[in-house]
């Protein structure tokens, strides 16, 4: 296992009047547990305000979590901080969603990939521009390119140097938030191609958080989806696709555009309701009901815990198995 | 990083399209090109002071004492017989002095506390900020005589004591820009990669947080001559008979109605001084700001 997530919670205080005195949380993460094998590609989807981003800057330690617990590559890194967390920064890295604002504007690409060798390794400049001229080679960029500053780069050249920092370590899990909702649909794919060569090539473990279900498909192993701080459903790629339990899943893929206008009319459409609730004040009973529209009166006051329901297949709704039939058709 | 390799990073820099820019905008405003010019004026004449002042600005002279501005004295001289030209100009030596390590001191004292305090927030943040409040409480120059009074006259104290009231405003400063750069992703990047909170302070918030410091300390060096000259002239500055601005305005208060000029010339200095740093001050904000924009 390379990283188990135990009930993770990650709670926003809330200040408000005179006194700036906590007033409510934001429950940005609420107790949501997974699981990811070695080599494992693990796909997070969910809407803006989901939580799946403060679930990956959790995981890494990047925020503190509020309960819960991380267990890495076998070691539990809940309690870690400062300097404790510096050598595991060697084993799991991140790449951002925007890589505008992911790179340091008055630093040289050099100095931004070759920073981490000089904190762990304590490389010298020959060795710095050694290796990082083999890692600019390795993601598809120029060797002439280690002097020059970000903004002379465009989005996809950018988010190869985001890759490169966090690859020159050599680590064994990466968090990839939204690694290609900033970029033009041109290079995503191309983006999404390195990603996958890299993964094959390094043995990496991904932890692959997206709001775009078809670049989740097309990368996952397996697939987490988020509403609200919790997680709805969870199971093997191919199965949440072909066989989705819960509503929401539902609604989300029959929200993927499809090409063919043929047969996209022949597919039903489940159109959600309104925007994401506040998880400031999320609603009572199923997170999903305020907007679900097969929800009955037990849905506002119970919530539905998340159950196996099939092997690998993991569900949190009360009718799941009422709704088999219905939502979407595959096209 | 080497020498070489900076040099050749500022020779880059010069070439590049960005001071092309930088001196384009420079060109479309007159005032900053005066307060430049006015700046250079004063460096050259500090530097080359030894060859410009024709008398030595400190040997009395009792005959010619008092006299009026002519061929042989451009600004005439003082009760002791001074030559005040040759005074003004050693003067802009004490003042630029002064204004320079002043300068550099508060600057790197404000900066670092200021970052500091941006960075880590919380506690730290709010000792820090409640220390700059106490002494932003107080006008600058009530604050520097009382502290240049505790330590007593001399230009060292003048120093300390203008660096003590000053470097509350960069730290101000720096806290204000360094709020909005920790919350940058590049940041968080920074910590992602395992960097230290050090590491990341100076080569990582420092680099950003730098700009709107520089043009502070460009506007604060007039305010420091005009400070220095202030405490000079009240006494508790740089003492007789350093030819320092301020204590020739205060020397020659007793003769201003007959004899002006023993006032006027080093009033003169000073506010030349002061304008020439405040307007370029200004107009490096401007272009910083037009930059900014783009």
């Amino acid at each position: 296992m390379m990283l188990e997530v135990q009930d993770l919670k990650k709670y926003f205080p809330v200040r408000g009047g005179v006194m700036m005195r906590v007033i409510g949380h934001v429950k940005a993460v609420d107790g949501v547990s997974i699981s990811i094998e070695k080599g494992e590609v693990f796909g997070l989807v969910g809407e803006s305000g989901s939580g799946k981003t403060t679930l990956g800057r959790t995981v890494l330690k990047l925020t503190e979590p509020t309960g819960g617990r991380i267990i890495f590559d076998g070691r539990d890194i809940t309690d870690l901080s400062g300097k404790e967390l510096i050598p595991l920064r060697r084993e799991m890295q991140i790449v951002f969603q925007d890589p505008y604002k992911a790179l340091h504007p008055r630093k040289r690409v050099k100095d931004i990939i070759g920073e981490p060798l000089i904190i762990h390794e304590g490389a010298s400049d020959t060795e710095v521009r050694r290796r990082v001229a083999e890692m600019l080679k390795l993601v598809g960029l120029n060797v002439e390119h280690m002097d020059r500053y970000p903004h002379e780069f465009s989005g996809g050249q950018r988010q190869r140097i985001v890759i490169a920092r966090a690859l020159i370590l050599r680590p064994k899990f990466m968090v990839l938030d939204e690694p290609t909702s900033a970029l033009d649909v041109s290079v995503q794919a191309k983006i999404l191609n390195l990603l996958s060569d890299l993964k094959e090539q390094f043995d990496l473990t991904f932890l692959l958080i997206s709001h775009n279900l078809a670049v989740v498909q097309h990368m996952s192993n397996r697939i987490g989806v988020m509403y609200l701080g919790k997680l709805m459903e969870a199971a093997p790629s191919q199965e949440l696709f072909e066989n989705p339990l819960h509503p929401y899943t539902k609604a989300l893929i029959s929200a993927i555009p499809i090409p063919d206008p043929k047969l996209a009319k022949k597919k039903r459409k489940m159109t959600l309701r309104g925007e994401i609730p506040s998880p400031l004040h999320p609603p009572s009973g199923c997170r999903f009901h305020t907007r679900c529209p097969f929800a009955k009166e037990i849905c506002e006051r119970e919530e539905p815990p998340l159950r196996e329901v099939e092997p690998g297949h993991w569900v949190a709704c009360h009718f799941w198995d009422e709704l088999r039939e219905v939502g979407v058709l595959n096209a | 990083m080497n020498i070489g390799e900076k040099i050749k990073g500022l020779v880059d820099y010069f070439r590049s399209e960005d001071f092309k820019i930088t001196l384009i905008l420079v060109k479309k405003s007159p005032l900053t090109v005066l307060g430049l010019a006015l700046t250079i004026f004063l460096v050259l004449v500090a530097i080359f002071a030894p060859l410009i002042a024709p008398y030595d600005p400190i040997k009395q002279d009792l005959k010619n004492r008092l006299q009026p501005p002519s061929w042989e004295h451009p600004f005439g001289t003082d009760q002791l017989g001074r030559d005040i030209f040759s005074r003004v100009v050693w003067g802009s030596r004490i003042s630029l002095f002064i204004a320079l390590i002043v300068v550099a001191i508060s600057f790197t004292v404000g900066t670092t506390i200021g970052i500091i305090s941006g960075y880590f927030g919380g506690k730290v943040d709010e000792v820090l900020m409640r220390i700059t409040d106490m002494f932003m409480a107080f006008p600058r120059l009530v604050l520097a005589l009382a502290v240049a009074a505790a330590l007593g006259p001399g230009l060292f104290n003048t120093m300390l004591a203008i660096a003590f009231v000053s470097w509350v405003y960069y730290a101000r400063l720096a806290r204000a820009s360094t709020l909005q750069i920790r919350e940058e992703v590049y940041i968080e990047a920074a910590r992602a990669i395992g960097a230290s909170d050090k590491r990341i302070l100076f080569l990582h918030v420092l680099p950003m947080v730098i700009a709107p410091v520089v043009v502070q300390a460009t506007l604060d060096m007039g305010g420091t001559i005009l400070t220095a000259a202030g405490l000079g002239f009240l006494g508790l500055g740089v003492q007789p008979p350093t030819p320092e601005w301020g204590v020739m305005v205060s020397e020659g208060r007793r003769f201003i109605t007959e004899q002006w000029w023993v006032s006027t010339f080093p009033g003169f200095a000073i506010l030349l001084a002061t304008l020439g740093f405040n307007l370029l001050g200004d107009g490096i904000n401007d272009i910083l700001n037009v930059r900014a924009r783009r």
